[in-house]
């Protein structure tokens, strides 16, 4: 074969060494998408990190390795995973992670050939794709962008070097890389317009594949295999139903991302916002609340992924919030809820999703390992209770009895009742106690509760007992303790107060450091259990702060400094993520009305035209108005002319003929017109056009014109 | 609308295709089970990659022009290049990775572009062929191809452009025994001698195309300012006229017919390049004289699809006047004699 290219070319050598980079680079890219997998895989990992840039300065080592080892890699990888499994059988995909890495360490460190090659961007892609799933962090999308790039050039380069004469045998020559000497011949080779043509197909393919991704029909099958199953989750701190003094401050140091919310109604929001999570109803001696047994078995087995409060108080209105949520992974496996709602719907089923809508918890099997996403439709804020409304059924009044009430700790609490006041009333007392509580202690994040000999040995008696300050764990155990002992059941309550929102991206961020522990006092006068917040600078019952509303609330709880990046994964969770049918029927009729939009206004600028050359004719003619008129039209065809003049001189710029580029076209134009009388008489003068010589032409006009007149009848 | 595509063009997946398509099988089955839209993501730059592939292939197909180079005959038992001339008219895209399936006597052969085709530019691919018998060759350009850009799909586009060549009989050995002609190789000698040219100097003409460089009369040339040649009185006087009788009654063994061919063949060259070989007739038909190479040329393609005739033997007096009448007749049950006013001057 022989070409007349002047240009120079890469040789197969050097195909083979932009080869080698590329599938190294690909394997260590796919690799290092495993830590946000929570894989413990750094065994495997971390010498494939090192491989890489070794296989890259010496890619002649990879010949090195002897036969016997080529022939015994195979059996020790699958004697390793399986071991791997046997290990923990319950694990088996970060088994099969770890299995996959080594596959990909073995193929970075031999040499390959093209179907290794090929095994390389599967094993990776196994990898990128695991990770999306399993962590769905807004970074799938640049690992999946550099995974595919990396991937399709690749690809690209085996076809080339395969059409160039193929794999070279080992050891060959290409082997003695030398990547600067390389980077500079493919910057002689590289064609600038082809570089920028396939930079502009890679968009394109961006384009295409979020087109792909918004119109591929969505069906609900509500029926989840999933990845999530093969791997637990990672050891994940928050809240759990076992809540010891000081969990929720240290939860309150991280400043991460608690969760966000996607509101229906920003004007909607309401200025006091308390998110619910967990219930304790039970004290354990040393200052830990913990759910109790009756109450964690209250919660009921779901198997629907949408539960409607059937019981609850607040019926499904037109206009009531519906707020989306996207609970981060880790928090908790316990559903952050803001008030009453009339129905829950999960992004996906949940297998062991358990609820106790009366009490007004919904917790899933285990903290969530990734992002997820719930709607919580038919919100009520106004409502301060969530929990049961029959006294007679509450779960939580059989566990609620004081701490006993004998013994010291009895006593304690007794004279402190009685410093308090009595009072008959669930809201006068909580009134009188949080003034109590407040007087005596102010708020520090840091408290020094050191044991003392003339002071109580729990925690927040000896809290109670002395001036020291305290956070909202003690503000509200100690609430919880001292209402118990004046007789009225009352229960601590721990999840997240406060927000901000994010302009950007206009929706609710609510982060590990709004954690917050308050109180719930039964009032049985009103037979509600009511939120008491005895913490300093909290609003008791959640009351006063009400009349700020609107955009007032926004405008107070605005975070300017909310950064890009979480800007983008909210976008990333509401538009990607959490993309389902609904969204798809959503888009599809903005669309639609976008496009309907566009129609009307064209028809109505048409029609007003339409008036106005109306108006203008109906007016009474003069001398004037002709003129103009005439000056209108020439001008209109001089524009035309001119135009037609620069096309031509334009196609003549570009090369070739325009009358032969003409011709051309009308010959093809002509080509299934068959070949009878005028016909065949002007396609051959149209070929004279085309291919003849200037001398020889006839009048290109008149021969167009009867091309197309020729057409014209054609078509009738 | 969609639309079918064009007859004899196909589209087919390779291996890593059906891989490919495997995967966007398993992707899909798993993002709609699960309606995980980090699995739809997923399956949807697969399909992307898949139509971004049809459409590269589609594009490096685009603008390519190709042709089968003209061949004017080929030689039984011997290797020959075909060529095709591969153009891209595109105006700013290469082609890549494009090959062309040559169909000849019943067999396929593939050759492909090693390199890149610039804009503009034009490349050849080559075949080598050789032709197993004398007759009538078919070369088919059958398809072009490729796997381009990504090696998922291979593209195949039927051509179907076909031409036909005569195949000259095989070159054969044969044994030069003396004989009556004016050039005398050496008893025993196999091919044609290039001995000296025999005869007087009659005249010097202008050059013929076909005439041996060698009779090209320099310092006449030189003076004359034009390339004139020698003419010898024996070319005019003693040249040879290979006269072939292709009787069926006397070549009845098939075998010995393809010999025959094949010698015939091989001594209008060899005669013609050294200059003894004035004319060449077939059976009864008019002597064609041996001017220039396209004559031998001629010759030689009717050879190539000469069968034995059914008619009545002409005998040698058709010719017998003629001075230099080199004849053939068979030389035992396989061979073939070549006889020079009835003198056995060669045999194969």
């Amino acid at each position: 074969m022989w070409t007349e290219s002047k240009r120079p070319r890469l040789n197969l050598a050097e195909l083979h060494q932009l080869r080698w980079l590329l599938g190294t680079l690909l394997a260590a890219l796919s690799a290092w998408t495993v830590p946000g997998m929570g894989i413990s895989a750094w065994g495997w990992l971390l010498p494939l990190t090192v491989a890489a840039p070794v296989m890259l300065w010496r890619p002649e080592w990879s010949t090195r390795l002897p036969g016997w080892a080529h022939r015994m890699a195979f059996p020790v990888i699958l004697a390793l995973a399986a071991a791997d499994c046997r290990l923990d059988p319950s694990r088996v995909l970060p088994a099969l992670v770890r299995l996959t890495l080594m596959l990909l360490l073995y193929r970075m460190v031999t040499a390959r050939q093209r179907r290794d090659d090929l095994q390389v961007i599967v094993l990776g892609l196994f990898l990128v794709i695991v990770a999306g799933v399993l962590s769905v962090s807004v970074l799938f999308v640049l690992q999946l962008m550099a995974f595919t790039a990396c991937a399709l050039l690749l690809l690209l380069i085996l076809t080339l070097a395969d059409a160039a004469g193929g794999a070279a045998a080992p050891p060959p020559e290409w082997m003695q890389a030398q990547w600067i000497m390389l980077a500079r011949r493919v910057r002689a080779v590289a064609n600038w317009p082809v570089v920028l043509f396939g930079g502009g197909l890679f968009m394109g393919l961006v384009a295409v594949s979020s087109g792909v991704f918004i119109f591929l029909p969505r069906f609900e099958f509500e029926n989840s295999l999933f990845l999530n199953r093969l791997v637990q989750g990672k050891d994940k701190t928050g809240f759990s139903e076992r809540v010891q003094l000081g969990d929720v401050t240290d939860i309150q140091s991280d400043p991460g991302i608690a969760f966000t919310v996607d509101v229906s109604d920003h004007l909607q929001v309401p200025a006091r916002l308390y998110w619910r999570m967990l219930v304790l109803d039970q004290y354990v001696a040393g200052g830990i609340f913990r759910v109790s047994h009756i109450m964690d078995e209250s919660l009921r087995v779901q198997s629907q992924s949408r539960i409607t409060n059937l019981n609850g108080t607040v019926p499904m209105a037109s206009g009531a919030p519906t707020w989306t949520f996207y609970f981060e992974p880790g928090t908790s496996k316990y559903l952050p809820l803001p008030g009453a709602f009339w129905q829950i719907a999960l992004a996906e089923p949940q297998e062991g999703l358990r609820a106790n809508m009366e009490l007004g918890v919904v917790a899933l099997a285990s903290p969530p390992a990734k992002m997820f996403a719930y709607r919580l439709e038919g919100l009520e804020f106004e409502h301060q209770a969530i929990g049961e409304l029959d006294p007679g059924s509450a779960i939580s009044l059989k566990n609620l009895a004081p701490l006993e009430k004998n013994g010291e700790p009895g006593n304690w609490l007794q004279r402190w009742v009685v410093e308090i006041g009595e009072a008959t009333d669930a809201k006068i007392f909580a009134s009188r106690c949080s003034g109590w509580l407040q007087r005596a202690h102010l708020y520090a994040m840091q408290v020094d509760n050191r044991a003392a000999d003339d002071k109580p040995a729990d925690p927040i008696l000896r809290w109670l007992a002395g001036t020291q300050p305290g956070h909202c764990e003690y503000f509200a155990g100690a609430f919880v303790l001292l209402a118990r002992a004046a007789g009225f059941p009352a229960r601590m309550v721990v999840g997240f107060k406060g927000g901000s929102w994010n302009p950007r991206s206009e929706n609710l961020v609510v982060r590990n450091s709004d954690a917050h522990a308050w109180a719930e006092i039964y009032d049985a006068t009103s037979k509600t259990w009511l939120r008491v917040d005895p913490t300093p600078g909290a609003d008791l019952f959640g009351t006063d702060a009400s009349a700020m509303k609107g955009e007032a609330v926004l405008t107070a709880i605005t975070d300017r400094k909310s950064g890009v990046l979480e800007s983008l994964r909210v976008i990333w969770y509401r538009r990607i993520v959490n993309f389902d049918q609904q969204s798809q029927q959503q888009l599809a009729t903005v669309l639609q009305q976008v496009w309907e939009g566009w129609g009307r206004n064209l028809k109505d600028w048409l029609r007003g035209r339409r008036d106005e050359i109306r108006l203008w004719l109906q007016q009474p003619w003069d001398w004037r108005r002709f003129a103009g008129g005439a000056l209108e039209i020439a001008l209109v065809l001089l524009a035309a002319r001119g135009w037609r003049t620069g096309r031509l001189i334009w196609l003549a710029q570009r090369g070739g003929d325009p009358v032969r580029r003409e011709a051309g076209r009308w010959l093809a134009r002509l080509a299934a017109q068959g070949g009878v009388g005028e016909t065949v008489v002007v396609r051959g003068q149209l070929q004279r056009l085309r291919f003849g010589a200037v001398v020889t032409w006839p009048k290109p006009a008149e021969v167009f014109r009867a091309a197309r007149r020729i057409r014209r009848g054609a078509r009738r | 609308m969609l639309l079918p595509p064009p007859e004899r063009w196909r589209l087919r997946p390779t291996l890593p295709g059906v891989l490919l398509g495997s995967l966007a099988l398993g992707l899909g089955a798993a993002a709609y089970n699960t309606a995980n839209n980090i699995l739809f993501i997923a399956l949807s730059v697969l399909l992307s990659c898949l139509l971004l592939s049809a459409v590269l292939a589609w594009m490096n197909f685009h603008g390519l022009r190709w042709r089968l180079c003209e061949r004017a005959a080929l030689r039984a038992g011997a290797e020959a290049t075909v060529t095709a001339e591969i153009r891209n008219d595109k105006r700013r895209l290469p082609s890549y990775g494009v090959w062309f399936d040559l169909a000849a006597a019943g067999q396929s052969q593939r050759a492909g572009l090693r390199e890149r085709i610039d804009p503009g530019e034009c490349a050849a691919i080559e075949w080598r062929v050789r032709p197993a018998r004398r007759g009538r060759l078919r070369l088919e350009l059958a398809a072009a191809g490729s796997v381009f850009p990504f090696g998922f799909l291979r593209q195949t586009v039927g051509i179907g452009r076909e031409q036909e060549v005569a195949v000259w009989p095989a070159a054969t050995a044969y044994e030069w025994s003396g004989g009556a002609a004016g050039w005398r190789p050496q008893a025993g000698e196999q091919r044609a001698p290039h001995g000296p040219r025999g005869g007087d100097l009659r005249a010097v003409r202008r050059y013929v195309p076909g005439d041996p460089p060698r009779v090209v009369h320099w310092k006449a040339s030189a003076r004359a300012r034009r390339l004139l040649v020698r003419d010898f009185a024996a070319e005019r006087e003693e040249g040879l006229l290979l006269w072939l009788q292709t009787s069926a009654a006397r070549w009845p063994r098939a075998e010995q017919f393809e010999l025959l061919c094949s010698l015939a063949a091989t001594l209008a060259e060899d005669l013609f390049r050294t200059g003894r070989l004035r004319a060449m007739a077939l059976d009864g038909e008019p002597v064609t004289a041996a001017r220039r190479t396209e004559d031998v040329e001629a010759f030689l393609n009717r050879l190539a699809v000469i069968e034995p005739a059914a008619g009545v033997e002409l005998t040698e007096g058709t010719y017998a006047t003629r001075h230099g009448l080199m004849t053939f007749a068979p030389d035992g049950a396989r061979g073939v004699a070549a006889y020079v006013d009835g003198i056995k001057t060669a045999a194969a």
